[in-house]
């Protein structure tokens, strides 16, 4: 069969099934297709494998979501003759519409999304040059000295592997800033940095003006380099040994192959997974787009370029002038540009870089404002519909992946529409409590399964709604700014590395209380209508529950707002590796347990327990190194603490003040074993199902307001005390304590760290 | 007294000499038009035989009856005090114009005709010919004080006024001479016992003005009440006359109780008392013939000459002219001579050669062309209508100018209602004001408001859940009503959607949309109530007092509008309701349609008549239909069968869809004419007036023959009275009244119950069980709260649980359970089709023999009967008025208009509505070949998964 009679039988059998679902059919026809489409996709999620079970899957649930959205326009609108309800239940079923437009995008897209298999080992005489760019403005030195070290230690002939720090920190500018202090960091920036790289076989590189940020750093360097590969690594994003290894191929066997996308992972969670306490269990936010969308994408060569953690051809570079700056989001950006011009992207699923996210909640919606406001000015200003030179379906990818963004506007009409009604018996929705059970109840549970189905291994239940209801308080008005001037918004560095001593509120929480307290008090209302006020009928009862269910994720929003302490300061990373400890003149074998940036964990043995190690006291690890680099370096250790006994038992080390060939050691324990990252994402990817998921959410609901609320007290409370007795300043002291331990060898003074990290913040 | 007894006798025997003459009429209603119509005080009781009008005071159901209802008075005096509302009340008195001129009563033609070359036509002024004009008419002309009572046409409104508010309304025809006179309107009516007089009114509005108001007494016996009705308010032609009953309940005032509540008109006491002096004479007045005592027209087609059957074709035709432009909803035709009597019409269809043998038609000059002539009533013969010419094309020609010549005249109001008759026909995508159905704006104090309306929906309207009309209602309501306040649009008989009044402060609105499921609608006659239930929390306290002067709680306006989406065009068949209430497919385009009649006897062809009359009401426009004896061939053309049983062979049975040996074994007995059952015992003079109030109780309609009951109509009246009720029955009540118009498979009664309901004791277990009632459900608001939820819980979940039991109910089981055809039948109607065409459709209606088919037809052709006519076959019980049907096992699909895309999208959405498990299959069908394709396509496009 040839693809046009494909494509037209495709068609053909998309029209029946829309001329059947457009069929005006009685309430009881829809309740009983409804009915039996849910047992349906419960029998293919039970029985179903491969693809036609899987297309089967989304072909039934999308003809409830259209039966549903047929519905909808059809009999649920306001009479026009009230123009205030008819308008605002106009508003409510746009939203949906725009919903339901983002769910069967979401559905072309990942109609199959692409499985690559390993890449076979390569001669190294057949290698690229490959130069690794790690972009810089304010991160910490040991971050950087990490990076490099992780960079330097990748599997590939070192004389192909070039690593370059482009460091924007130490601008001529900044260098000259009017500001000396500033000025004088810089300096003492540029200084140590330079050192570190030819300590670590690594090029330092700045340039004079602090231009078109991170893509004009990057295509500064442009000019310098002459491999045929670039690869981009956020100052953060340490790769894994096995990175090249994984990804180079994949230009030698598409000429037009332009970059190789792999995901971002991090050790640390963002502030919703910290406060919500999910970090160690529930997948990551960003594992759907990941471990889903990308791959969706990458069937219809549309995976696109997210900043980091990626290879770029040099010449496909140069066709465009190098990197996009148009935009705040010049990975995207770029992707685009070259997608236009034919070049391929190959996307490969497999976790070959470890980095960190933003902590503190301010940090986390300053990052998806930047992300937010560059896709719409993208949108805006090379709108993918018009742009030359793109397939339809990239266009629709682009187009997608955009328009995604514009996810705050409905939800906030979703989370505020109920009210209409709850207080101004607005009728924003038409429908008889049998029609609302046929249609909007089997649709939700349709939804739910659908979502579940597609992405359950990533995303447990109603999380989304969560994320999307905590950007979207702020991202909104991010979407009008960007609106009404799409060329305004810069580039601001996402703060990273922050610690948080204290349990507190986010200084971005009072909105959250508001809706909260509005939603709640909408709650009442509703309860106390629907209970004694004559005449309050079943459609208070669904705008009730509908309302609750908003009260549920305006709750859990609430506590990923409460800022929890965060006791770990370096995020860890699970290990399997041997290795020989020295303490005074005894050596022992020891079984690592995880390693971060800060320290390494011991399993426990009689031979470890026999030294009877007390706090404070010192020692060095001599690693069973996986890499060739490492030869006789060893690790210094500083012993913290002991939980457990016996073999059970669990021995804490920091890391003492470390020299930067020492970072070698470090980088070869932590990113030397390529599987030990899927074996970390693993262990949270299990499949939440619909109950337990729904059940977590709303204990969320319940018990993350008290907890906030807790805290809001406890701030009150040391508002009185602090202005009784003006506190000492507590800006991340243990940070600062092992920064000046540091700064033997870089002589940064911590004062100007700590001036740095402020504005950031 | 000793007079009426004579009278009776007499009129006894006149009865037994016209009973050859009058078979049809040997039913009670349309029987002896003498027997209940009003006569002029002093003529002479042999040529008017003087009524039962003057009954004797001696049984204490008619103690209170009026004298002879209204029957010459030297002045037209109200018996009851009209209460004149305001602004109609100065013209009432004004003195009648002077008769300078007489009315004509002569022959009157279609049109003039210039071209006839013989005499000329005889002046409209001429004296009539002395066979029609005899003396006797003159001489009842003569009287200044005589005046007639004109019955008012039964309808499907019918004459009951149920509930707290009910209203009905006949579009009336007056002629030119009449709109010049004085004309009063007479009411006789009889009410429950409930009725509180203080509070209840009968209200009279002529062309929407509210002519008069009186307190509705009559809970004991027939009261009459006279309204002058003021002199322009009537126009010439038709007039809107529109009778509303507002009744409130004596002691209780529970939303229940309401139903309860019920006047009915007597139809034979009620109509326009118009001055003597004015008969028919026009042929364009002849909406203005008078129905008989009990609404019927009488059509006496005499046939002159030999009979064959393009002659009886004819008469068929011209009945249904007759019946469509007087807008008479129950004509009834039988043949035979020319007939006497103040009701109904003789109809004269033939060549001038062979009428001439009948009607002296000299007066009328040669007969040369087509013509149509009409001679006055006078006290030998009926207003008489010949349809003639020269040639039997000629008498064809003369018909078809019959039907051109009528075009509706009257009030705008008369003109709406005349529309509306008997329903208004809409169709798809239009929408229709409350005040073009007849129903006007109305405020209303009490609990359970009403407003009634008929509509026809195109016969090939395809009913299913695939839209909803839209009922956009305009008015309001008054704060403080309870929770339970709300409003339920039903649609014959069932409801079909419920809206709360939900605001405690009350609310006005001009447009508030109730969505009206349109499965709930069906092909043909629909008619549909809006009710409103508005109680009010003062009510379980019921004072008397403040029914009287109830403040106002419920607003309708007429500019209320429906609203009906597209709807799917096409038929099913067999389905006898789509059948009697839209004619189908006797109406529909194609070929025409055949009524066989395999022994055509006057009987058989004066029912068959008397059918295509009210198929030709239905369609609201003459069906041609063809008669022949033989059986015709398939796919000749939809066939209508009237025979007696004895007479069809029993493959016509078959092929109608009965079974010949169930018939036999019913009514073999029967099948022996000269073993026919006596018809009517001969009742006495008490007996039948009881039986007359048991006919007015029970809402029966009279044309069926109600029997003896056990112990006679007088017991059965007085136990009725003696019956005290108990707290249940109001809930029984309730149920019944709901069942008068409910479809198919519901054994159909009328007001069977007991209708004196005097809560003696009633009250005290009343009071104990809201006591009760109080104590156990009303502890708390939250208890109640749960209480209510989890009755609608139930409720829903039950209905939800039946539904699907149904559903495997219907698969499972091999169908409902078939009526049975017992010795109770006395006219079966059946449905079927043998092939697949509109013209394979066969509809088959019979009797033991000919003669019962004449006696049980006008039973069958009463509105109150003929809607309940429905599915695969219809037997009808005349004894009762009852009605059982035998739904339609399969129904096939009959394509009557173009298959457009919207037309076919339509169907099929209704037709998958009706086949929800087919629905689902297709759709899953369709995802699985939607999911093998995108599997392919997807497999092949983009990159390939290695």
């Amino acid at each position: 069969m040839s693809a046009t009679m494909r494509a037209i039988a495709w068609g053909i059998s998309g029209l029946m099934a829309l001329i059947l679902l457009t069929q005006p059919v009685s309430v009881h026809s829809q309740l009983t297709l409804s009915a039996t489409v849910i047992v349906g996709l419960i029998f293919i999620w039970i029985f179903g494998r491969g693809l036609v079970a899987r297309q089967f899957f989304l072909a039934l649930a999308s003809f409830v979501v259209i039966r549903y959205m047929y519905w909808r326009w059809t009999s649920t609108l306001p009479p026009a003759s009230d123009p205030l309800a008819f308008g605002i239940g106009l508003v409510l079923i746009v939203a949906e519409m725009y919903c339901m437009v983002i769910l069967s995008i979401s559905l072309i897209i990942n109609a199959d999304p692409l499985v690559r298999p390993r890449l076979e080992r390569e001669d190294d005489d057949k290698l690229p040059v490959v130069d690794v760019f790690i972009p810089t403005y304010n991160e910490d030195e040991y971050i950087l000295a990490t990076t490099i070290a992780a960079a330097k230690s990748m599997d590939y002939p070192a004389e192909k592997l070039n690593v370059w720090l482009l460091d924007d920190g130490g601008t001529d500018q900044k260098c000259n800033d009017k500001d000396s202090t500033k000025a004088e960091a810089a300096r003492q920036r540029r200084i140590s940095l330079q050192a570190l790289c030819a300590q670590l076989g690594a090029i330092y590189l700045t340039r004079k003006r602090n231009e078109h940020a991170k893509a004009g750093n990057m295509n500064n360097a442009l000019g310098h380099v002459k491999g045929d590969i670039v690869v981009v690594f956020d100052a953060d994003h340490a790769p894994f040994r096995a990175f090249l290894r994984e990804t180079v191929g994949y230009f030698a066997k598409d000429p037009r192959t332009f970059l190789v996308q792999t995901p971002h992972v991090f050790l640390n969670p963002d502030p919703i997974e910290k406060n919500l306490r999910t970090f160690h269990e529930m997948p990551s936010e960003n594992e759907m787009f990941y471990g889903v969308t990308q791959r969706g994408l990458d069937k219809w060569d549309g995976s696109f370029f997210c900043g980091s953690a990626a290879l770029l051809r040099r010449s496909a570079l140069e066709t465009t002038g190098g990197f996009s700056g148009i935009t705040i989001t010049e990975d995207c950006e770029t992707a685009f540009e070259l997608h236009s011009k034919g070049w391929n992207s190959v996307y490969v699923d497999k976790p070959l870089i470890a980095g960190l996210q933003p902590e503190t909640f301010t940090s986390f919606i300053g990052q998806r404002s930047r992300w937010c406001q560059g896709m719409f000015q993208i949108l805006m200003l090379k709108n993918p519909a018009l742009k030359k030179g793109l397939k339809f379906i990239q266009r629709v990818a682009y187009l997608s992946s955009m328009t995604f963004w514009f996810f705050p506007v409905p939800r906030m009409i979703f989370m505020f529409a109920p009210l209409t009604h709850i207080f101004f018996d607005i009728k924003i929705f038409v429908s008889n409590f049998d029609e609302a059970i046929a249609y909007t109840l089997t649709y939700m549970i349709v939804n739910v399964m659908l979502q579940n189905y597609l992405y359950g291994r990533v995303r447990w239940p109603w999380v989304s709604e969560l994320y999307e209801y905590v950007q979207g308080v702020f991202l909104a008005k991010a979407i009008v700014s960007v609106v009404m001037s799409p060329r305004k918004p810069t580039f601001n560095v996402t703060a990273k590395g922050l610690t948080l001593d204290e349990d507190h509120l986010s200084e971005l929480a009072w909105p959250f209380f508001a809706i909260y307290g509005l939603l709640f008090s909408a709650g009442l209302v509703a309860a106390y209508r629907y209970m004694f006020e004559p005449g309050v009928d079943n459609l208070m009862l669904v705008v009730g529950l509908w309302n609750l269910f908003n009260m549920m994720i305006a709750g859990a929003a609430l506590g990923a707002v409460a800022e929890r302490k965060q006791p770990d300061r370096h995020p860890r990373l699970t290990i399997t590796r041997e290795g020989t400890l020295t303490v005074g003149d005894k050596n022992i074998r020891v079984r690592m347990k995880d390693v971060s940036a800060g320290g390494v964990s011991l399993h426990g043995s009689s031979e470890l327990s026999a030294l009877s190690l007390d706090t404070g006291m010192t020692g060095r690890l001599a690693i069973d190194p996986l890499g060739e680099i490492v030869k006789d370096e060893t690790l210094p250790l500083t012993f913290v603490h002991q939980s457990g006994t016996g073999d059970t038992a669990v021995y804490g080390f920091e890391f003492a003040a470390m020299e930067p060939d020492e970072y070698y050691v470090l980088a070869d324990l932590m990113y030397a074993d390529s599987e030990a990252l899927p074996s970390f994402l693993q262990t949270r990817r299990k499949h939440k199902n619909v109950f337990a998921g729904s059940a977590r959410f709303i204990w969320w609901g319940i018990s993350e307001p008290v907890r906030a609320v807790s805290y809001l007290l406890k701030r009150e409370k040391e508002k009185k005390e602090i202005a009784a007795a003006e506190a000492p300043p507590k800006t991340s002291l243990s940070w600062l304590r092992r920064f000046a331990a540091m700064g033997k060898a870089a002589q940064q003074p911590a004062a100007d760290a700590a001036a740095q990290v402020k504005q950031s913040a | 007294m000793r007079r009426s007894v004579h009278i009776l006798s007499l009129m006894t025997a006149f009865l037994a000499a016209q009973a050859d003459a009058c078979l049809a009429q040997a039913i009670f209603t349309t029987a002896p038009p003498s027997l209940s119509r009003v006569i002029p005080y002093g003529s002479s009781p042999t040529t008017a035989p003087a009524a039962p009008s003057q009954p004797v005071h001696r049984a204490p159901v008619v103690e209170t009856a009026p004298r002879a209802p209204v029957a010459a008075q030297t002045a037209p005096r109200p018996s009851e005090p009209t209460r004149p509302v305001p602004p109609a009340s100065s013209p009432i008195r004004s003195a009648p114009p002077a008769l300078s001129a007489p009315p004509p009563a002569a022959y009157s033609f279609t049109r003039p005709q210039p071209a006839a070359p013989a005499p000329a036509p005889v002046p409209v002024q001429a004296q009539p010919a002395p066979q029609f004009a005899a003396p006797a008419v003159a001489a009842s002309v003569a009287p200044a004080t005589g005046l007639t009572l004109r019955h008012l046409t039964n309808n499907i409104q019918g004459f009951r006024l149920a509930g707290e508010i009910a209203s009905s309304e006949w579009p009336v025809y007056i002629t030119a001479e009449q709109a010049r006179l004085p004309i009063k309107f007479q009411v006789g009516y009889l009410s429950a016992i409930s009725v509180m007089p203080e509070a209840s009114y009968l209200t009279l509005s002529v062309n929407d003005v509210v002519v008069g108001r009186a307190n509705i007494r009559a809970t004991h016996s027939v009261k009459t009440i006279t309204f002058d009705i003021p002199l322009n308010a009537l126009q010439a032609g038709f007039n809107s006359i529109r009778l509303t009953a507002e009744q409130r309940h004596r002691v209780d005032c529970s939303l229940q109780a309401t139903y309860e509540l019920w006047t009915q008109i007597d139809p034979s006491q009620t109509g326009l008392l118009l001055p003597r002096s004015t008969p028919v004479s026009r042929l364009s007045d002849l909406p203005a013939l008078s129905p008989d005592a009990q609404g019927a027209l009488p059509i006496r087609a005499v046939v002159p000459g030999r009979t064959n059957l393009a002659n009886v074709e004819r008469i068929m035709r011209a009945a249904q002219l007759i019946s469509l432009h007087g807008r008479f909803e129950q004509p009834v035709v039988d043949i035979g001579p020319l007939a006497d009597g103040e009701y109904g019409v003789n109809l004269v269809v033939g060549p001038a050669s062979d009428v001439a043998s009948l009607v002296d038609l000299r007066a009328a000059g040669p007969i040369s062309g087509p013509r149509v002539l009409i001679i006055p009533a006078n006290p030998r013969l009926r207003t008489t209508i010949v349809v003639t010419g020269a040639t039997d094309a000629q008498v064809s020609e003369a018909l078809a100018e019959f039907d051109a010549s009528q075009k509706p005249i009257g009030a705008p109001a008369g003109l709406r209602a005349a529309a509306a008759f008997p329903g208004l026909h809409i169709e798809g995508g239009q929408r229709v004001k409350l005040r073009d159905l007849g129903v006007a704006s109305e405020e209303f104090s009490g609990r359970l408001f009403r407003a009634a309306f008929n509509v026809i929906l195109p016969p090939d309207f395809y009913p299913a859940d695939y839209g909803k009309a839209i009922v956009d209602l305009a008015g309001g309501y008054a704060p403080g009503l309870t929770t339970e306040a709300h409003i339920v649009v039903s649609v014959n008989g069932r409801n079909a959607v419920s809206m709360k009044l939900p605001k405690a402060a009350g609310d006005v609105f001009t447009k508030n949309p109730i969505p009206l499921p349109l499965g709930a609608m069906r092909p043909g006659l629909n008619r549909v109530e809006i009710e409103a239930l508005v109680p009010m929390a003062s009510d379980s306290a019921c004072d008397p007092l403040a029914a009287i002067s109830g403040a106002k709680r419920f607003l309708l306006l007429d500019s209320t509008e429906i609203e009906l989406p597209r709807i799917a065009r096409i038929a099913r068949m067999p389905d006898l309701a789509v059948t009697t209430t839209g004619a189908f497919p006797f109406a529909a385009e194609g070929m025409r349609p055949k009524i066989v009649a395999p022994s055509p006897d006057r009987e058989t062809i004066g029912a068959a008549a008397t059918i295509a009359a009210h198929m030709a009401i239905m369609a609201g426009r003459p069906i041609d239909f063809q008669l022949t004896g033989a059986l015709p061939q398939k796919g000749s053309g939809s066939v209508l069968v009237v025979g007696g049983a004895n007479v069809l062979d029993p493959s016509l049975l078959r092929a109608a869809g009965i079974d010949p040996q169930a018939v036999q074994k019913a009514w073999s007995g029967r099948f022996d004419r000269s073993a026919r059952p006596v018809r009517d015992e001969a009742l006495s003079r008490y007996e039948s007036l009881a039986r007359n109030r048991l006919v007015l109780e029970r809402n029966f309609p009279s044309a069926c023959r109600m029997p003896k009951p056990p112990g006679g109509f007088e017991r059965a009246i007085n136990s009725a009275f003696r019956r005290v009720d108990d707290v249940s029955t109001a809930t029984i009540r309730q149920s019944q009244s709901r069942a008068i118009f409910v479809g198919p498979n519901r054994r159909n009664s009328y007001d069977h119950s007991p209708v004196g309901s005097l809560q003696i004791t009633g009250q005290a277990s009343g009071a104990l069980f809201d006591e009760w009632n109080s104590k156990v459900r009303s502890t708390n608001a939250f208890s109640s709260y749960v209480q209510r939820t989890y009755a609608s819980m139930r409720e829903w979940t039950s209905a939800r649980v039946e539904g699907v039991v149904s559903w495997f109910g219907a698969t499972l089981a091999s169908g409902p359970v078939e009526p049975e055809i017992n010795a109770r039948a006395s006219l079966i109607v059946a449905q079927n089709m043998i092939g697949d065409t509109i013209d394979d459709v066969w509809t088959l209606v019979t009797a033991p023999t000919s003669a019962d088919l004449a006696e049980s037809v006008p039973c069958l052709v009463d509105p109150r009967v003929w809607r309940q006519i429905a599915g695969r076959m219809s037997i009808l019980d005349a004894s009762e008025g009852s009605v059982v049907t035998a739904p339609a096992r399969a129904q096939r699909l009959i394509v009557t208009q173009p298959l457009t895309i919207e037309n076919s999208r339509l169907i099929a959405a209704g037709w998958l509505s009706l086949n929800s498990q087919i629905y689902v299959a297709v759709a899953l069908v369709i995802a699985m070949l939607l999911a093998l394709t995108t599997s392919l396509f997807v497999r092949n496009v983009g990159r390939r998964q290695p």
